[in-house]
């Protein structure tokens, strides 16, 4: 079973490699660097054990094992990546005795997810330039201030806040012993997605490291949803909302109609 | 056991939730008062965002006041003449609140002016209550009540109104100006108003204490339901989920809480709910003056 699901994805590898520059990085959806050409002696897969979190009405987190081979020496750094928006970070200071917020930085296209497993500290690997032309780790994020928030001088303490605050609800993590490489040749990573993971569409990225250079690249989707009554209450709240709403009302009106009844009999 | 609440976007242990909703329905129903004084705060406490919490509380209110409400309609207590324009006035008043909620959240200062609100208003309303109550500890035994119905300017401005229930004949516009104000409290602070609807009923318009509650309740179910619908489809802040999970909770708690009232002391309990509402009071309005732990936030809170 492993075997052919290794296989599909070698074929799909080959077929992706097929592809002039453009459209591969394209299809690899948000790396903006140019992929490097792949010696024949790099063979590198991967794949997960689901393509899909979903969050149902028990849902307190969840792990996925990504898995591959790599052929020849070399190490493996993996990155998920969330779905980003523009968020705004608000600094509280205080006025008249009372604290709230006066200064905001707006950030574009933040990741609202984004995790790094490795077998080793990430500047062992690579050099801090290939780091951040990759986005590999927190510190090397490209986070963009919109507009006219550019202006404000201590946006690296607002940048800073930001990643504090994914971190806290561990939407943002890098970890360093999460990723067991075998034998050279294969390796596995756990991947773990809080109960407060946001949804939408997820790449996970496959670095091959040899020499602190990136040589190979493979990414896998992943979709993180709600399912069942979880799903279909969001989905109403958002896309039916009036509806939504007139319901929430009829069953509070119902609740309370039976509570009464109930409590006139008791 | 955790729960997953699909709008507030996190998880938590259902028989936290259940146990919130029964305390507060036990108080609610100790006290003759809504709770969502205490359940908004409480929620954010656990961590539900703010603005779901405060849209939520609204749309359990709606559950308690339709129960409350048959109990007294049942007894002859509704005015509703009274009851439908202080409702002309809720209706404005709590869109009106819900479109500044919409906006507060843009300017990224909901929280303050939620926690603000209930700092100011629990305040008075907490020391008065407690002022009034301890009075009436002291004063039991000698002399009787106070007489609190009396005139004022307000009551004879223009579009005189006659209200046979509460036995009045005062200007439409007062209880409509009251409606408003509590129902801009209704949709930022997720309450029902009852805590600022009942003074101002006694002391502004000069109804009498026995079709008071029964009518504020009456025009509360409008209020929350229009805030609940509005929050809904403006800002898509309305948990179904906890605002069920909440309601089992507090129904079974406000039985308890009644059977537990109705033997204890009038005054008693007053002194007690004035001292809980001041508690409550001082412990949002420290958290406003200490420096919190973060100084940045995001979520606009």
């Amino acid at each position: 079973m492993r075997a052919s699901a290794l296989a599909t994805a070698l074929v799909a590898f080959v077929a992706l490699l097929a592809l002039p520059d453009q459209a591969r990085s394209q299809a690899k959806g948000e790396i903006q660097v140019k992929a490097p050409a792949a010696a024949d002696d790099s063979r590198l897969i991967a794949d997960l054990s689901r393509h899909m979190v979903k969050i149902s009405t028990d849902f307190a987190g969840d792990d996925i094992l990504l898995f591959g081979a790599i052929e020849g020496d070399g190490d493996v750094i993996v990155v998920v990546r969330g779905p980003k928006k523009h968020e705004t970070v608000r600094r509280k200071d205080r006025v008249a005795g009372i604290w709230m917020n006066s200064d905001e930085v707006t950030f574009q296209h933040a990741p609202t997810f984004y995790a790094v497993v490795s077998a080793k500290p990430l500047t062992d690997l690579l050099p801090v330039e290939t780091l951040k032309a990759y986005e590999i780790g927190i510190p090397h994020l490209n986070l963009v201030p919109l507009g006219d928030s550019a202006a404000n001088a201590d946006i690296i303490s607002f940048r800073d806040a930001l990643i504090r605050a994914r971190s806290r609800e561990g939407l943002f993590s890098e970890r360093h012993d999460a990723l067991k490489i075998m034998g050279r040749a294969l390796f596995r990573a756990d991947l773990h997605f809080p109960s407060a993971v946001p949804v939408g569409t997820y790449q996970v990225h496959v670095y091959m490291v040899q020499n602190r250079e990136v040589i190979n690249i493979t990414s896998t989707p992943l979709t993180v949803g709600k399912v069942g009554v979880e799903a279909g209450i969001y989905d109403l709240a958002q896309r039916h909302a009036p509806a939504y709403g007139a319901m929430a009302i009829v069953i509070a009106a119902i609740a309370g109609w039976l509570a009464s009844v109930v409590f006139r009999k008791a | 056991m955790h729960v997953s609440l699909p709008i507030a976007g996190t998880s938590i242990n259902i028989f936290i939730l259940l146990g919130m909703g029964g305390g507060v329905g036990f108080l609610s129903g100790l006290f003759g008062v809504g709770g969502g004084f205490l359940m908004t705060p409480l929620l954010i406490f656990v961590g539900i965002p703010a603005p779901v919490a405060v849209a939520t509380g609204a749309n359990q209110i709606v559950a308690s006041s339709v129960s409350g409400v048959l109990a007294h309609w049942r007894r002859g207590n509704v005015d509703f003449p009274m009851g439908l324009i202080l409702l002309a006035g809720g209706v404005v008043g709590s869109s009106f609140g819900v479109w500044l909620f919409s906006l507060l959240q843009q300017l990224g200062q909901i929280d303050l002016v939620i926690k603000l609100s209930y700092v100011v208003f629990l305040g008075i309303i907490g020391g008065l209550m407690f002022v009034e109550s301890v009075g009436a500890l002291l004063r039991r035994g000698r002399a009787g009540p106070p007489r609190r119905r009396q005139h004022n300017r307000l009551q004879g401005l223009p579009f005189k109104m006659r209200f046979r229930k509460s036995r009045l004949y005062i200007s439409a516009l007062l209880p409509l100006a009251v409606g408003f104000v509590v129902g801009v409290l209704a949709a930022i602070m997720g309450v029902g108003g009852g805590f600022v609807m009942v003074p101002a009923m006694i002391y502004l318009i000069g109804m009498p204490t026995s079709v008071m509650v029964g009518t504020s309740l009456f025009q509360i179910i409008f209020v929350t339901a229009n805030t609940t619908f509005l929050q809904a489809t403006m800002n898509h802040t309305v948990d179904i989920v906890l605002a069920v999970i909440l309601l089992i909770g507090g129904v079974i708690g406000a039985q308890f809480g009644a059977r537990v009232g109705a033997k204890l002391n009038g005054e008693q309990l007053r002194v007690l709910l004035a001292l809980m509402v001041i508690a409550v009071c001082v412990k949002l309005g420290y958290e406003l003056v200490i420096p919190p732990a973060d100084l940045y936030s995001i979520h606009g809170g």
